[in-house]
């Protein structure tokens, strides 16, 4: 039986994936707007959302330009923050087999624990918004 | 006799939980939640293959299960923006004119709001103008935001 390491896997692709936002990130001037993926709910609805000019404050973020970044999207620096610690942190499980003070199965419950935790902090506002939203529609 | 674990379901499992904490992610993102509804439904529907794979070849089955949850969530949390934009669509000309008039009410309330100082520094400075004969363009240097204005005296 051929062993699969889920675990590696999962770390790989996402490490994969937030590198594609940072490099998406590098790719687009903040200040030119023209980053492709447009904010379907403003588009549609006409209100702003909280996360609305994240990819602009994310461009800025790349370049080190903070006050810019949080002017786009004051929850950018957060959102920002969270992608760079996940990043390190799946750059490092990828080792986890030959950490010696720790091991496999602790790691894996430190990282969950860890990133529901920083994810909730993070996405707060994001989160709010959207059970505010579920509220209305309830409500409707 | 113990049945032999196998991988059966296992892939597709892992396959189901990436697709599924992706579109979690993205269904709490207001601007793309309602794209996450596409990785969602792949998401659920690998996971069911690899479950009922992993039941019969007895593979893992807490893997499957996971991506299931996960990815269910992720869906139906991205499909409250559906409703929203589906609210949004379903509105007749006059509730979407109220409600457009609501919105710009809101704004013009918020922008008082917001410019009473920058208003009543205007508002000496007419009176001010008032007093004097100017004819050309004035800059005005805040700490935040840099305003420009032409006035032309009749």
């Amino acid at each position: 039986m051929k062993h699969i390491d889920s675990y590696r896997i999962i770390n790989i692709i996402f490490a994969g994936v937030i590198g594609l936002v940072f490099i998406y990130s590098c790719l687009f001037l903040p200040e030119n707007g023209s980053h492709i993926i447009p904010s379907f709910y403003t588009d549609i609805t006409g209100n702003a959302s909280p996360s609305l000019g994240l990819s602009r404050a994310f461009s800025a973020l790349v370049r080190g330009n903070l006050d810019l970044a949080n002017q786009f999207n004051p929850y950018a620096i957060n959102i920002f923050a969270f992608f760079c610690f996940q990043f390190i942190f799946r750059l490092i499980s990828l080792k986890v087999n030959s950490m010696s003070f720790v091991n496999r199965k602790t790691w894996i419950r430190i990282d969950i624990v860890l990133t529901i935790s920083l994810f909730l902090i993070a996405f707060y506002p994001l989160i709010r918004f959207t059970i505010e939203t579920i509220g209305d529609i309830m409500e409707h | 006799m113990e049945k032999i674990k196998t991988n059966a379901g296992h892939g597709l499992g892992v396959a189901g939980l990436i697709l599924g904490i992706l579109s979690l992610f993205m269904a709490f993102i207001p601007c793309v939640g309602i794209i996450a509804i596409g990785p969602g439904l792949i998401a659920i529907v690998l996971s069911i293959v690899g479950l009922v794979q992993a039941n019969k070849y007895n593979g893992a089955k807490g893997i499957n299960i996971a991506a299931i949850i996960i990815s269910a969530l992720g869906t139906l949390i991205a499909c409250v923006w559906v409703f929203v934009f589906v609210g949004i669509a379903s509105l007749d000309e006059d509730q979407l004119e109220g409600m457009v008039e609501d919105v710009i009410e809101e704004v013009v309330r918020g922008t008082n709001s917001c410019n009473t100082e920058l208003q009543d520094e205007l508002d000496e400075l007419e009176m001010q103008l008032d007093s004097m004969k100017i004819d050309e363009t004035i800059i005005i240097k805040t700490d935040s935001t840099k305003i420009k204005i032409h006035i032309e005296k009749e």
